[in-house]
């Protein structure tokens, strides 16, 4: 094994010689020999290699992210490129917290930040790093683009945006919104307070209660208001929306006043999902009706999340009309129901 | 290179020198690791068991009366005492008694450091007793150098005790059990108890024995090798009996309704509760538990070399296992891998409640390193020789082999701390990968550690902060230690805070979405972040904040 490569090839060219089939040609000489020997050094080469090499793959990784400075200095673009009612999204969406703190409220207001979906969107902003991309908007147009050091910006336009003619959850206050509960004879007024006293329960607790609700007397904390906060979808992902929880044996009703109704009621209800994802309890109906009319319901349950509906209005398309939602769950206790609506065009 | 052997005296300097290395390295990283929620509750434990030394001093002998006993043992009486009582003891001595160690939580994590060490020095005498001189330094700080075991090592918790409680009574049991002297076969009962005191892992270790006999005197019998140790299982024997009357006599929260703690013991652990963790993307948080969630964490927080080097070791000890390459390397390599594989063996079952991290199974990494240090000797016994057909020097092969080996692991432990639950490795993509994939970010709050100055420079005098995932007895040690300042209050209620942190796990989200309403702003006024990926932030109230 440890003559020279030349004089092992000597010896296989008798080899050769005398060897009958082609392929002991090449296997019975040196040079064959001397191959499997560096094969063989290889393949035990590979072990420090690969040592070396995940050191090297480790150095790149850990520098590769962009890093809170660089967040920083990205704000002066996004704030230029920003407009009112298109969302800014980042990809990959882990990023964002850095998002938020270096663009700060201006970039992320929170009716955008929790939206529902981007269906009613006509643009969003995306903030790009890492070469990551916003999935749900993947297949959007994009109307410009631009390299911002190691971050892309780009305006997306939705192909088939849904035109909205009214956000409910922009109508929580006593000129547009009247609450009260319901139970046979029994009404209970739920008066509108601009300084109650904000409440939060934590990981295992309530939502967060916001300072200015409808106050129901009479009734315990959680079941007793309707005002708008942001709840965790399936996804554990925010969705701002009316909270609007009916006590046991009560009907929650929300009167919306001038509400310019189109083709459709279209919302999103759900409960806290990380509260309520393996709840069996009874289903939480709403009933929407207009001038005392009934328009269709929807009835939810706990384990679907955040979850879509859909209530048809082309028979009163073009009207604006007192929009009356009634919600119950029977007998059930902590139905802490909460929900979107937007009336289509 | 020098052969598998008896350990020397020299060895016993190395396996000391190695552990005492690897303990000055974490006494000298703990300041910046912020601390870990259930090291709160432990802390807290021992604080009880400090009031209950100076109840034995003054009070003698009723200390030790049912009242005094079930009172001060009750903290956290899910888990056995012999930890909690360590770090009282180091805590009440090392820190109140005589200010050696300056800060009261460094205090109550040191004997979780010198079990670290311990498990160091246990597997370089090991591997150098079964391997090899270089394969067990290798083996040591393939170990040492996991990031994720620099992590737990640093902590005053019970993770990196009982591994290192599992590899020693390993190591003990071997060779009471081979020379089956009666010393070593009742010191290895009497071990057995300290390490049933130190937490429940230790129920699975006699079935490990059990195990571990029959597949020898199978392979024995098979291969016609002779027979290692008697033919009765002394040792064996002295474990399952002896074990349990010595944790009767160092527990003693078992001295009364001794039959009833131990039910609810057990009961308490195979009833646990579920975790809510994130894997590959989604929260898992009922059972069945993914089955392959061990393997790819393993995958994605284990060293490539490490795990390369044990692949090879296994390939190498699978073939020895089949020649029957001598009785003593069959009864080393067969507990390797009987330790290794019971330890994973409850995270491959999909009934298995779900539990936090890797910590879970770090007792069976020291076995892992023990087989990858085959995997080097093997390596480097070949490259010798391939060295040696052409150049001078092949003794210079093992140590080179050894340094390409080790010098990923320890850039990625530094490189991690104080990090180690946000750490990947490259196979993961690093930090950055792994958010991506959806791999757990953090859990235990520890990352406050990350926002101490910003909470100091920010919050107003007397300011209460919410202190989200970190345990208030976690807060106190933080205080207690100057890291934040002794007027700042740990508080349980967002809407009374000043200032509110976040530690984030999908799961938790909607506290961060109740501090968005409760604050009105949806932007941090500070970030903890690794690598680029942002872990824990920091919310402030419109009057405090910078912008």
């Amino acid at each position: 094994m440890r003559g020279s490569i030349l004089d092992a090839t000597g010896v296989g060219l008798v080899r050769c010689v005398t060897a009958a089939g082609g392929g002991l040609l090449w296997r019975g000489s040196g040079l064959w020999q001397a191959a499997a020997r560096v094969r063989k050094a290889f393949v035990w080469l590979l072990l420090p290699g690969l040592g070396l090499a995940e050191l090297a793959a480790h150095v790149w990784l850990a520098a590769r992210a962009p890093r809170e400075s660089e967040w920083r200095e990205l704000a002066r673009a996004v704030l230029a490129e920003k407009r009112p009612g298109e969302p800014v999204v980042v990809a990959p969406a882990w990023a964002d917290p850095f998002a938020r703190e270096a663009f700060g409220d201006r970039a992320f207001p929170l009716d955008e930040l929790a939206r529902s979906d981007d269906a009613t969107f006509t643009r969003l902003l995306e903030v790009s790093a890492l070469g990551a991309r916003y999935e749900p908007a993947r297949s959007w147009r994009v109307v410009s683009e631009a390299q911002h050091g190691r971050f892309t910006l780009r305006v997306l336009e939705n192909p088939a945006p849904l035109r909205v003619r009214y956000r409910f959850s922009e109508h929580v206050n006593p000129r547009e919104l009247s609450v009260e509960l319901v139970a046979g004879t029994q009404v209970v007024p739920c008066e509108y307070n601009e300084h109650a006293p904000v409440a939060a329960g934590g990981l295992h607790g309530e939502v967060a209660f916001p300072r200015e609700r409808f106050v129901c007397g009479g009734m315990p904390a959680s079941a007793s208001f309707v005002g708008v906060t942001v709840i965790d979808d399936q996804n554990y992902e925010p969705r701002r929306c009316i909270w609007a929880a009916p006590p046991a044996g009560f009907t929650l009703r929300l009167v919306f006043s001038g509400v310019p109704l189109g083709s459709a009621l279209r919302g999103f209800a759900g409960l806290s999902y990380f509260l309520f994802r393996d709840s069996d309890a009874a289903p939480v109906t709403l009933e929407a009706a207009s001038d005392g009319v009934p328009l269709g319901g929807y009835v939810h349950r706990d384990a679907w999340g955040f979850h879509p509906f859909r209530i048809a209005t082309a028979a009163n398309a073009g009207r604006t009309a007192r929009v009356e939602l009634a919600l119950h769950a029977g007998e059930t206790p902590q139905r802490d129901f909460c929900f979107t609506l937007e009336a289509l065009e | 290179m020098s052969t598998p052997s008896r350990p020397e005296r020299s060895d016993f300097a190395i396996a000391g020198a190695l552990g005492a290395g690897y303990l000055a390295l974490l006494l000298g990283s703990a300041h910046s690791l912020g601390y870990t929620r259930d090291e709160g509750f432990y802390t807290y434990a021992a604080r009880v068991l400090e009031l209950w030394f100076d109840r034995v001093a003054n009070a003698g002998s009723a200390a030790f009366d049912r009242t005094n006993i079930d009172h001060f043992w009750n903290p956290i009486h899910e888990h056995p005492g012999l930890l909690k009582l360590l770090f009282a003891l180091s805590h009440h001595f090392l820190h109140e008694r005589w200010p050696l160690i300056g800060e009261s939580g460094t205090a109550y994590r040191l004997p979780g450091m010198l079990l670290g060490g311990l498990a160091v020095a246990v597997l370089y005498l090991w591997g150098r007793e079964a391997v090899g001189r270089t394969a067990g330094v290798v083996s040591a700080l393939l170990f040492a150098l996991m990031p994720r075991v620099f992590f737990h090592s640093h902590l005053a918790c019970l993770d990196v005790a009982v591994t290192a409680m599992w590899l020693v009574t390993s190591y003990v049991y071997l060779r009471a059990f081979r020379d089956n002297r009666l010393g070593a076969v009742l010191g290895v009962g009497v071990l057995y108890g300290f390490f049933l005191d130190t937490k429940h892992n230790a129920w699975l270790f006699p079935f490990a024995l059990v195990v571990h006999l029959v597949a020898l005197r199978l392979l024995e019998r098979f291969r016609k090798l002779p027979r290692t140790g008697p033919r009765v299982p002394w040792a064996l024997l002295s474990v399952i009996s002896v074990g349990p009357l010595v944790l009767w006599v160092i527990w003693p929260w078992l001295w009364f309704d001794t039959s009833e703690r131990v039910r609810a013991w057990f009961e308490f652990h195979l009833q646990h509760d579920y975790y809510n963790m994130e894997f590959l993307g989604r929260t898992y948080w009922k059972p069945p538990m993914p089955a392959l969630y061990a393997p790819v964490m393993t995958l994605a927080t284990v060293p490539a070399i490490t795990l390369a080097l044990f692949a090879l070791g296994l390939f190498e000890t699978g073939r020895a296992l089949v020649r029957g390459d001598g009785s003593e390397r069959v009864a080393h390599d067969a507990l390797w891998l009987v330790g290794l594989g019971l330890s994973y063996a409850p995270w491959l079952s999909q009934s298995t409640p779900i539990f936090g991290g890797t910590k879970h199974w770090l007792p069976a990494y020291p076995f892992l390193c023990l087989i990858a240090g085959r995997g080097f000797a093997l390596a480097s016994a070949r490259l010798r020789e391939l060295w040696a057909e052409r150049f001078q020097k092949p003794e210079l092969v093992p140590p080179v082999l050894a340094a390409l080996c080790l010098a990923g692991p320890l850039a990625m432990t530094l490189h991690s701390h104080p990090w180690g639950l946000t750490f990947y490795t490259p196979l993961a993509g690093g930090a950055p990968g792994a958010a991506s994939l959806g791999l757990n970010r953090t859990f235990w709050g520890y990352a406050t550690g990350a926002l101490t100055d910003e909470l100091n420079e920010l919050a107003p005098p007397n300011a209460a902060v919410y202190v989200h995932d970190t345990a208030l007895q976690s807060w106190e040690l933080f205080r207690e230690d100057g890291r934040i300042r002794a007027d700042l209050a740990g508080t349980l209620s967002l809407p009374s805070s000043s200032l509110a942190l976040y530690h984030h796990e999908p799961h938790m989200r909607r506290v961060e979405f109740e501090t968005w309403v409760v604050y009105g702003t949806v932007s941090p006024v500070a970030i903890g972040s690794y690598d680029g990926v942002p872990v824990a932030w920091l919310y402030a109230r419109d009057e405090l904040r910078r912008r």
